[in-house]
């Protein structure tokens, strides 16, 4: 039902990821069966495709190109993939949205050689763009979630973390993935540099409400809706937000050990997600992403009147409710 | 230009790329990043041999070709089945920023028609690798193939791009000689199971074509011929 939702809102911009679909096939192919094979198995997983929504929303508030916006917003969807794709390695991971991860189905070297070629044909789509601050800002924003996740290493199963620390990764993580796609599709439509301003920092904060509610939902959801067993940021030594909150209460410590550990059994990882449901974490970390949602509006209702800006606004109200 | 100074413009090299692609956190879990003398040499082999000053814009192009082969090499590092230690997790990444540093390099220069040229290369490597590793009837001429690819297609389109195709022939041969060559080390951690009897097969294959190149090397500098000779000469002899 969500999905439908989240499919609805995407209804006025029907031909264009149509579009896009198309494209992220067409730049997925490859003469290596396995690699094709590899790569369509994760296009077909699906996803929100947020990133090339986000582009081609931005592009409208300039001089529009359908052709011009398609290989911008190509380009960041296979950014994400092949980082999806590389995180499974790093994490160890089986499943990602009710599918078997790439180096699952196959092994850890197909899945580290299809996010490369993945990778590859990012560079490939954009590389038709002859923009200088495009590519700038493509490239600081790759080495900055790259950054983001070699830091994420360093504080893996760290519990005396604070608060800035885990907004400044998921700032690398997600938020700035989605500032630079909303910042991408305004630069490359040529948009007033105030108008990319204000949508670079809407990106940023739907960004940072976005990963909020993704880390609450590793909580709350099930591991049907997850695609994935539910905690798993926990169990893979990540403090998320919620966790901060009880992290230092008696009664949470012994899961949080055993996560850590990796010695949780399965009937414990199902009183730890009990017992954070019921902590009033989930309430408190909710308010943090409404907050950054809060923030995202504002930017947005300094953007002139458009199909566009009432898109984004939508779009922005779904992010902060979904619940997958 | 003699061989000291061939050897300290190699070196020197080698130390801008270590120090471009430097992050404390990889550098302090990973001790050896995959930054290789003999591709260093046939990378600059062009620059070398012109007497081209390398600075400004070749020296950016030739770092950045740099940081996407270490991307490409570090990645064959990761183990098929068990890759959850921290310094596999690590080295997953460190591909990844040397992937980020290469592109950055090039964004920064401007270099469009070498991003869209690498990035193609970068998926043809990329596909070689994967028929590579489940090849069950791979033969001799095969394995070359795949080889000559995964080794030199980098450092081919910078040549392509740059005006020093003359230079490919020798490279493609000596780069992938060596590496099956290094294919042969039991001590080594390999990247890919081989049989050995493809393997020298393989070798013998190269060992003819690049005795036949090296001949034909007419153009180079008697210095860069010594040199490129002796790195060759440490895995047999080629006279």
């Amino acid at each position: 039902m969500e999905k439908l939702k989240a499919m609805a809102l995407y209804t006025d911009f029907r031909k264009e990821l149509i579009h896009i679909e198309k494209e992220l096939e067409n730049a997925v192919q490859s003469d290596s069966p396995l690699i094709q094979q590899a790569s369509m198995h994760l296009l077909r997983a699906g996803g929100k495709r947020i990133r090339p929504i986000f582009v081609f929303l931005s592009s409208k508030f300039g001089t529009y190109s359908m052709e011009q916006t398609a290989k911008v917003a190509v380009s960041l969807e296979l950014v994400h993939m092949a980082s999806l794709v590389h995180d499974d390695v790093i994490d160890n991971s089986d499943m990602r949205r009710s599918r078997k991860t790439v180096k699952a189905k196959w092994d850890n070297r197909i899945a580290m050689y299809t996010g490369d070629f993945i990778f590859s044909r990012a560079l490939t789509s954009i590389g038709e763009i002859e923009m200088a601050p495009v590519h700038r800002l493509l490239a600081d924003t790759m080495l900055e979630i790259c950054k983001g996740e070699i830091i994420q290493f360093d504080y893996q199963r760290r519990t005396n973390q604070s608060f800035r620390d885990y907004l400044r990764r998921i700032k690398r993580k997600t938020a700035l993935l989605l500032s630079s796609s909303c910042e991408l599709g305004a630069l490359i439509s040529d948009a007033d540099p105030a108008v990319v301003r204000t949508l670079r920092n809407f990106g940023y904060y739907a960004g940072m409400a976005f990963q909020i509610v993704d880390d609450i939902l590793d909580f709350t959801s099930s591991d049907k809706q997850l695609g994935k067993p539910a905690g798993s940021d926990l169990l893979n030594g990540h403090m998320t937000l919620p966790i901060l909150y009880i992290r230092n209460e008696p009664d949470f410590q012994p899961y949080l050990t055993k996560s850590f550990d990796g010695t949780l059994t399965e009937k414990e990882r199902t009183a730890m997600l009990r017992y954070v449901r019921k902590s009033g974490a989930i309430e408190k970390a909710q308010e943090i992403s409404d907050l950054y949602l809060q923030k995202a509006a504002e930017e947005i209702s300094r953007l002139p009147e458009s199909e566009a800006k009432r898109a984004f606004e939508q779009i922005a109200e779904f992010l902060g409710k979904r619940t997958y | 230009m003699n061989k000291q100074e061939v050897t300290a413009i190699i070196e020197n090299y080698m130390k801008s790329l270590q120090e471009v692609l430097r992050e404390p956190t990889l550098n302090r879990e990973i001790t050896d990043f995959p930054v290789d003398a003999d591709k260093a040499f046939y990378l600059l082999l062009p620059l070398l041999n012109e007497n081209r000053e390398f600075s400004g814009r070749l020296r950016g192009v030739t770092l950045s070709i740099g940081a996407i082969q270490a991307a490409l090499d570090i990645h064959d590092r990761i183990h098929r089945t068990e890759a959850t230690s921290p310094v596999q997790q690590l080295t997953v990444l460190a591909g990844d920023h040397f992937s980020g540093i290469h592109y950055r390099i090039l964004a920064e220069t401007g270099e469009f028609a070498l991003i869209r040229e690498l990035s193609k290369t970068i998926a043809h490597i990329n596909e070689q690798k994967t028929a590579l590793q489940n090849d069950t009837r791979l033969t001799a001429e095969r394995l070359v193939e795949r080889m000559t690819v995964i080794e030199t297609a980098c450092i081919s389109t910078f040549y392509s791009l740059y005006g020093f195709g003359s230079y490919r022939k020798l490279a493609e041969y000596a780069l992938t000689y060596i590496r099956l060559n290094e294919m042969t080390d039991p001590a080594a951690v390999q990247a890919f199971d081989i049989d050995g009897a493809v393997l020298r097969q393989a070798i013998d294959l190269q060992r003819e074509g690049l005795r036949q190149e090296l001949q034909r090397a007419d153009g180079l500098l008697e210095v860069l011929k010594e040199t490129a000779a002796q790195r060759l000469g440490a895995f047999d002899s080629l006279s």
